[in-house]
């Protein structure tokens, strides 16, 4: 707890929660990154980004980049309210290993998801029976809210230079 | 003794569409999809005891006999009301508490499930791998395409009606009754417009 | 009253569609045009344990009895009546002799390998000059020391040219006719004196062949006399029983097949501004279908529950089979009705049903002996 604040003592005002975005090895989601980024903006948090791609977040929207540590050790540290994940193979593994370990469902993998800033809640939509049905999903009361998106329903990449972004290690 | 992980799913052949209350209801029962027929027939390929584990409901019974049919010796349908709704998180521990009481070393899975072996994995403890990585103790993915499912023979099916399904009740299970239930909420359906 | 079929009858009804959704479909048309079943579909059915259904399991069949046997032959019909009709000439009619009548040593000879489809059968009753009067046999069968020479000709005995046993009758007393003078036998293909003529050519259920078995001083040991000598008569028309409930469950699954393309069609297709399936001469046609189908249905399973339980069912077999024969034309017909000319084209399977279906009310006794088996049954009572 004591680091959070720390932390955050860079700022004039500490932010809530935050926004952590895990980029596995594979290809990099830069879509999710910017996702991410939305998301940060309108709940007023910082976007982490975490995982083996996380340093190359840098310059794409990310406020901090997280080196070592687990995902678990990260999301017990940092408290996010908010973490999401593409749906490629790796990403999966992470999400499920993480939301078993904390006992949280998994959002997805949707087409489509939005955070309502007065409810602080991303309601996430996900295609059922075969395409006939949509249902628009929410993590309730329980947090961390852990989103998985399908990687071809990501917002473009955009580059984002003039952000200072920095790095924290676990 | 290998187990095979069923997961029943709806048989989208047999849905009624609601436009008035904007969603799809299932009609029928649930069946067994063909990835996880294929991840039958890989455990009956590998040989010994095979044992299948399906978290439904009692209407699932079908879908036990399903995979005595296609070779399965023994089934264990772990019934819940409710099991409809249950995510991977409730799933993967109801599967991992049985893996625990069976003592399985092996579980096959089909790859498109890929939340619930990897949940699984972290519950138990074992490994993830695909078929081809095979050795135990492991959780093995298994693709549609790995190893022809067979058409059950009418011999199969006579059979099947003598083999056992072990009937639990997911309340039975020992789990606290807050993990039977998932952590998420369906706010809201709507039909997608053709 | 339960009518709900039992899970196991559900489970082997679906297996048989996924089979014919996946295996027959595909290939059913190709059949019809070449004349011959696709290579390998019959090991298929051989496979899936299809040659076996209605035998008993200590025989190595599946035990699903008469019930079992008409939802298999009504889930075949959904996709190749040739397939189900030499399925069913086997199962149905040659191979239902042997299993009805045989002696415990015949048993013991040959139904393991009819019920596990090794060894086919058929039925030869019907020649030249003896369909429906059944009893005019011209083939004869003579005793000569400890075997029997049978002589003669039967006409359009499905597959005879792939069965390993001909179930054949032959008259030992042509004055007795069907009273002692008519003798069923089981003779192996391979012996001395049994010819397979040609191929047939006929205009439905092309797949499926018919040639003439001639008997040409066929010697045919004593031990292969199926049930008495002189009861032949008894023999052949206790087969044609099990046979008819059977046939009348093909023409379900036709009959269903024709109807569900339809209503889907009529939904899709739209004239006049709406779908077809809105104008009331349309609906008035499925409507029909469905009506009738229902009909068959509630004929073919109460009657082969019937035959499940050992009680004698002739006149409820002859009922069903001149029904749903008679109906399937009709609802055949309305299928390519409302398919307009698109019906008539070869791309749909409506044309083939159409040709294959007319033969139903012919063979297993023409639908006018049909009748009069129920009349002289009514007759026999004094009373329904």
């Amino acid at each position: 707890m004591s680091d959070w604040l720390d932390l955050y003592a860079l700022e004039a005002e500490p932010r809530p929660g935050g926004v952590a975005i895990y980029l596995s090895a594979g290809d990099l989601s830069r879509g999710l990154v910017r996702l991410g980024r939305h998301f940060g903006d309108a709940l007023g948090a910082y976007v982490f980004a975490i995982g083996p791609r996380s340093k190359e977040a840098a310059g794409w929207g990310a406020d901090r980049v997280v080196e070592g540590g687990s995902l678990r050790s990260f999301v017990e540290k940092f408290a996010p309210e908010i973490v999401l994940f593409d749906a490629s193979d790796g990403s999966i593994e992470q999400a499920a290993r993480l939301g078993q370990q904390l006992g949280r469902s998994l959002l997805g993998p949707a087409f489509e998801a939005a955070v309502d800033p007065s409810t602080r809640l991303v309601v996430a939509k996900i295609r059922t029976y075969g395409g006939r049905q949509i249902e628009e999903v929410t993590a309730g009361e329980w947090r961390p809210q852990l989103i998985v998106m399908e990687r071809e329903s990501l917002p473009p990449a955009q580059e984002d230079t003039g952000r200072r972004v920095e790095s924290i290690r676990i | 003794m290998i187990l095979v992980y069923v997961e029943p799913i709806p048989d989208l052949n047999d849905l009624a569409i609601s436009k008035s209350q904007g969603r799809v209801f299932e009609r029928g029962k649930r069946v067994m999809g063909p990835a996880t027929e294929a991840a039958i027939a890989s455990a009956v390929r590998l040989g010994g005891e095979q044992l299948g584990l399906i978290v439904g409901t009692d209407d699932d019974t079908g879908i036990a006999r399903r995979g005595l049919a296609l070779g399965l010796n023994r089934v264990i349908l772990v019934a819940h009301a409710e099991a409809r709704e249950f995510d991977g998180l409730v799933r993967a521990r109801i599967a991992a508490r049985m893996i625990r009481e069976t003592g399985a070393r092996l579980v096959l899975i089909e790859s498109g499930l890929a939340e619930v072996a990897f949940r699984i994995s972290e519950a138990t403890g074992l490994r993830v791998g695909s078929l081809s990585s095979g050795l135990e103790p492991a959780i093995l993915r298994v693709g549609e395409s790995s190893t022809r499912p067979r058409i059950p023979s009418a011999i199969d099916i006579v059979h099947a009606a003598k083999k056992e399904i072990v009937r639990r009740s997911a309340d039975s299970l020992g789990l606290p009754a807050d993990d039977l239930i998932p952590r998420r909420v369906v706010r809201a359906t709507r039909l997608v417009q053709p | 009253m339960d009518w709900t079929f039992s899970e196991e009858h559900q489970m082997f009804r679906q297996m048989v569609r996924e089979f014919v959704d996946k295996e027959v479909k595909p290939v059913a048309g190709k059949n019809d045009r070449e004349g011959r079943l696709a290579p390998g579909l019959v090991d298929r059915a051989r496979e899936l344990g299809l040659f076996g259904v209605v035998y008993p399991e200590e025989v190595g069949g599946a035990g699903l009895g008469e019930l079992g046997y008409c939802l298999m032959m009504e889930e075949l019909s959904h996709g190749c009546n040739s397939l189900a009709g030499l399925i069913g000439a086997h199962e149905g009619l040659g191979g239902m002799g042997v299993h009805l009548f045989a002696n415990e040593e015949q048993r013991k000879r040959y139904m393991a390998d009819i019920a596990a489809g090794r060894t086919l059968c058929c039925y030869a009753l019907s020649e030249p000059n003896a369909g429906s009067d059944a009893q005019n046999l011209q083939t004869t069968a003579v005793k000569k020391g400890d075997r029997w020479i049978l002589n003669g000709q039967k006409v359009w005995i499905t597959g005879a040219d792939t069965a390993g046993i001909v179930v054949a009758f032959a008259a030992n007393d042509k004055t007795l006719r069907a009273h002692g003078g008519i003798t069923a036998f089981i003779v192996e293909k391979g012996i001395k004196g049994l010819r397979i003529g040609a191929i047939d050519d006929k205009m439905g259920l092309r797949a499926m062949h018919s040639p003439e078995v001639f008997f040409e001083d066929c010697e045919v040991p004593e031990r292969n006399v199926l049930g008495k000598v002189g009861e032949g008569f008894r023999v052949a028309m206790g087969i044609l029983d099990v046979g008819r409930v059977s046939l009348s469950a093909a023409c379900i699954g036709t009959a269903k097949e024709c109807l569900d393309r339809s209503i889907d069609y009529a939904q899709k297709r739209e004239t006049f501004g709406k779908a077809i399936v809105e104008h009331q001469a349309v609906q008035f046609m499925l409507a029909e279908m469905a009506t009738q189908i229902y009909a068959m249905e509630s004929l073919v399973y109460r009657t082969a529950w019937m035959m499940d339980q050992k009680q004698k069912a002739s006149r409820e077999a002859a009922i069903a089979k001149y029904y749903c024969t008679e109906a399937l034309g009709g609802i055949v017909d309305k299928a390519i009705q409302i398919h307009g000319g698109m019906g008539y084209m070869s791309e749909l399977p409506f044309e083939r049903f159409y040709r294959d279906a007319r033969v139903n009310r012919i063979f297993e006794g023409t639908n006018e002996i049909q009748r009069i088996i129920i009349a002289k049954d009514l007759q026999k009572k004094g009373r329904y």
